[in-house]
């Protein structure tokens, strides 16, 4: 029972973020610092996302942190002149080849 | 359900039927709209594909991830529909599982979810005018993907209101995925190689969009200072790192904004 309290409760106050604001600007003009923001809210928060979860293995040890990196590497190197979709395609192999050659496991 | 459903219908196709001359079916919508709407829907579902790629293996490992705690199997699918979102989710079932205090768990999942104020306030300006039906749902279906996939749709002023069908697209798409992919993790177990590292494909997919999307200085700024201020922040309580990087990596770019501007009014 608690289990489930508390999954609402969360899921509750998830949607409310994910509507507050629509629901807030639904009548009027967003105030152009907001849109001014608004355009920094994708690099920021997937940049923030990515690198958590890339610098991870770094406290494992460099045969561990090597691989994700250098994919990551190598994506953003591709994402500067092809879309992102490319980019992924191309680092995704990197990141099995380089997993390879130094043994990850 | 019927007139929502109606309300949604006339959010999604109004702003393409203008130009049309001469009556209009009633019942059955005009073949080039339905082209219209199919092709938007299947437009969004497929700048989708690439992010299941990563989406679809971290939704087995929540459903293995419950089928391994003491959470009932039922609760911890429930997560994906409820709270929608796979970090908050693994959070939440990993905490119950260790006996955590409700109240602990609740704000770890919000704290968590936080960013998603972020890409409400966004996203708002694109669904203004649009009835309480539309907002309703796509907001429910508002997570890291879809609001990517979303941005990328209205990123083209000509689209305007089909942007809307190229967000459900996607977004739809992945809300069957990730609850597909829970259930398979539960009944079936995760199943995916370990040598594929699937649990890099969402970062890597996440630093190409990151440089798609950083194309001032600005947005570069953003990028650099927050991934650097979440890595810092990697073990603040209550996983409160990411919120506090995103906040640190958006004055970032405001900051370099202001400092173009000037330095630009300067010469």
């Amino acid at each position: 029972m608690t289990a489930w309290i508390v999954v609402l409760v969360a899921g509750a106050g998830s949607y409310l973020f994910r509507i507050s604001v629509v629901l807030l600007l639904a009548g009027f003009e967003p105030p152009p610092w907001l849109t001014r923001v608004s355009g920094y809210v994708v690099p920021a928060a997937f940049a923030g996302l990515a690198a958590v979860a890339l610098a991870a293995p770094v406290g494992r040890g460099a045969r561990e942190a090597f691989p994700p990196l250098i994919a990551a590497a190598v994506t953003a190197l591709v994402a500067r002149a092809k879309p992102p979709s490319v980019a992924f395609a191309t680092g995704l192999p990197v990141l099995w080849i380089s997993a390879l050659l130094v043994g990850t496991p | 359900m019927t007139s929502s459903l109606a309300t949604i219908e006339s959010d999604l196709t109004s702003s393409r039927t203008p130009s049309r001359s001469g009556p209009t079916p009633s019942v059955l919508p005009a073949p080039g709209v339905t082209a219209t709407t199919a092709k938007e829907l299947l437009g969004g579902a497929r700048a989708m594909l690439p992010w299941l790629v990563g989406v679809i293996p971290f939704g087995l490992v929540i459903g293995v991830t419950v089928a391994e705690s003491s959470v009932s199997p039922l609760t911890g699918w429930a997560t994906g529909s409820i709270i929608y979102a796979g970090s908050a989710q693994l959070a939440t079932v990993e905490l119950l599982d260790r006996g955590a205090a409700p109240l602990a768990i609740i704000l770890t999942a919000l704290i968590i979810n936080a960013r998603l104020l972020a890409y409400s306030g966004s996203i708002a300006s694109h669904w203004r005018g649009t009835g309480r039906p539309f907002r309703a749902l796509a907001s429910y279906l508002l997570v890291d993907p879809s609001f990517a996939v979303g941005m990328d749709g209205y990123a083209n002023p000509e689209r305007g209101r089909s942007g809307h069908l190229h967000y459900l697209g996607g977004a739809g798409l992945l809300w069957i995925a990730w609850q597909s992919a829970i259930l398979v993790g539960l009944t079936a177990g995760s199943g995916v190689p370990s040598w594929l590292h699937v649990e890099f494909a969402i970062p890597l997919f996440l630093v190409a969009q990151v440089v798609h999307h950083a194309d001032n200085r600005g947005a570069r700024a953003a990028a650099v200072v927050a991934g650097a201020a979440a890595v810092a922040g990697v073990s603040l309580p209550l996983h409160s790192g990411l919120v506090v990087a995103i906040a640190v990596g958006i004055a970032a770019a405001l900051v370099t904004d202001r400092l173009a501007r000037t330095q630009g009014v300067a010469r």
